[in-house]
């Protein structure tokens, strides 16, 4: 993994909203290399977006192109779209739990699933993870049984295990007061010293006002518009 | 008229759509399931939980059911071929009474009922709750993650519990005919009755009668359960279409396997 590499590229795209209380998106383009942050502001009654959706290659664009590491999503094979969609690393904006597991099985489930390693390995690091975010470890309990604060957490620790190509976070700050942020913003300069390219969404300040990275770009949703920020 | 004709050829296309979409779902479970790369070590997980919940959490009941069955068929068939001084037909009678028809029959049922709900309620509400969409977004075949165990688990728990019904029913009926005194006759008499009136046929009609409605319910209640929309509503109607059409396809699969066996 270069920082040269281009991983994610919108060409001139528009996005349907299609879950309930997504915003239309158009006009998008921008192209995400290895180790680059793109921050999106977004508005307030307009929070939830299709981009992240978009990305991952499971919403098919109006119009434009979306290219996964140079390629179209829809150029690649079912099984070879599973693979790359394994190494992407995400915080959802909405619901992001399997009810009939507990948090610790939801949280290793992607790297159980597409990788050989040792499941004490995966184990070990999904607790360290949680650890370092003030967790014990990754709750043993179900979802339900869960506080919110804690769930957020461990899916930051979902989305950053396994060393993902991608982290998508959308909104991962929502229901955390703003004293954990500054581990969530660590843990994410770590990823793209590492390579890792980000997609955060946010409409925080504390986020939107701390420079990240050397290699970020700022955009604000404006009104269906992404623009990007001198 | 014209309205009459249009609702009929508009409910002949749905159903018509629907039978392929099972076919092409079921071919799909069968082709998957034959591919090593199908089973990583969270599918292996989710085959080994529906054994559990399907097969072993429900050896209790169906131990019930298969005692209570065994006393009535064991018992009367007993009885009533000791006065007519056919004793000599006990394991034919049993093996056509049991062996072809009920243990099937009741252990379908009993799974239909038990586990049929439990997968199109629990893969409904999957749907509903977003969590379909979660295990793509993570790069997860639903197909391959939720449905092909599922329908694997579920066709060989009928099967292995229909062995388990047969075993606990004829030795019940059979410990309850030396209790009551109706003359069970010795042990090994008993068990080489039974076995001299199994053919070849039976144990061709016992796979078919378990494996083939296994699948098919299984296959039904996920492909009811994924079908639904947004709405928390839509959970209760697809359960109650998923055991109504299981019910449907083990009666309809019972008969032609049995005509093909035995006609």
């Amino acid at each position: 993994m270069t920082e040269s590499e281009t991983i994610l590229e919108f060409s001139n795209v528009t996005l349907p909203g299609v879950m309930r209380g997504q915003a239309e998106m158009r006009g998008i383009t921008f192209s995400l290399k290895g180790g680059q942050l793109m921050l999106v502001r977004v508005e307030p009654g307009n929070e939830q977006l299709p981009l992240a959706d978009a990305a991952e290659g499971l919403l098919a664009p109006k119009s434009g192109n979306i290219l996964w590491q140079g390629r179209s999503w829809s150029s690649f094979t079912p099984d070879i779209e599973l693979q790359a969609r394994g190494k992407i690393g995400r915080v959802f904006e909405k619901q992001g739990w399997l009810s009939n597991l507990n948090v610790n099985e939801n949280v290793t489930l992607s790297q159980r699933h597409h990788t050989l390693r040792p499941e004490c390995e995966i184990g070990r690091e999904a607790d360290e993870l949680a650890r370092y975010f003030g967790l014990p470890e990754t709750p043993r309990r179900r979802p339900a049984f869960v506080a919110g604060h804690e769930l957020k957490i461990a899916e930051w620790v979902r989305a950053l295990i396994g060393r993902p190509l991608l982290l998508l976070l959308e909104r991962p700050e929502n229901g955390v007061p703003d004293t954990d942020l500054p581990k969530l913003i660590d843990a994410v300069q770590t990823a793209l010293k590492r390579g890792t390219a980000v997609i955060w969404q946010t409409d925080r300040d504390l986020v939107w006002n701390t420079s990240i990275h050397p290699y970020e770009f700022r955009y604000r949703m404006r009104g269906m518009n992404l623009v990007k920020e001198a | 008229m014209f309205a009459f004709i249009s609702k009929t050829g508009e409910r002949t296309i749905a159903w018509a759509r629907s039978t392929a979409h099972f076919f092409a779902l079921l071919w799909s479970v069968l082709f998957l399931a034959s591919a090593k790369s199908t089973w990583p070590r969270t599918t292996r997980n989710v085959f080994a939980r529906q054994i559990l919940f399907t097969g072993v959490e429900a050896m209790k009941f169906v131990s019930l059911v298969a005692i209570i069955t065994g006393l009535s068929v064991v018992i009367q068939a007993q009885i009533w071929l000791g006065k007519t001084g056919q004793s000599q037909m006990l394991g034919t009678i049993l093996v056509i009474v049991i062996v072809r028809e009920v243990a099937p029959l009741l252990v379908n049922f009993i799974l239909i009922s038990r586990s049929g709900t439990a997968i199109a309620t629990e893969l409904a509400n999957m749907k509903v709750l977003g969590e379909i969409h979660l295990l793509e977004c993570q790069g997860i075949d639903p197909l391959l993650y939720l449905v092909v165990p599922r329908v694997l688990a579920f066709a060989l728990c009928v099967f292995c519990l229909t062995i388990w019904f047969i075993v606990v029913s004829f030795g019940g009926g059979y410990l309850y005919g030396i209790l009551a005194g109706v003359g069970a006759g010795a042990p090994n008499l008993f068990i080489t009755s039974v076995l001299k009136a199994v053919h070849l046929p039976d144990a061709f009609s016992l796979l078919a009668k378990t494996f083939l409605p296994g699948m098919f319910t299984a296959v039904i209640c996920a492909m009811e359960g994924i079908s639904v929309g947004e709405a928390i509503t839509e959970v209760p109607q697809a359960a109650t279409r998923a055991v109504v059409r299981s019910i449907a396809a083990l009666f309809i699969l019972s008969a032609i396997v049995s005509i093909l066996s035995y006609a």
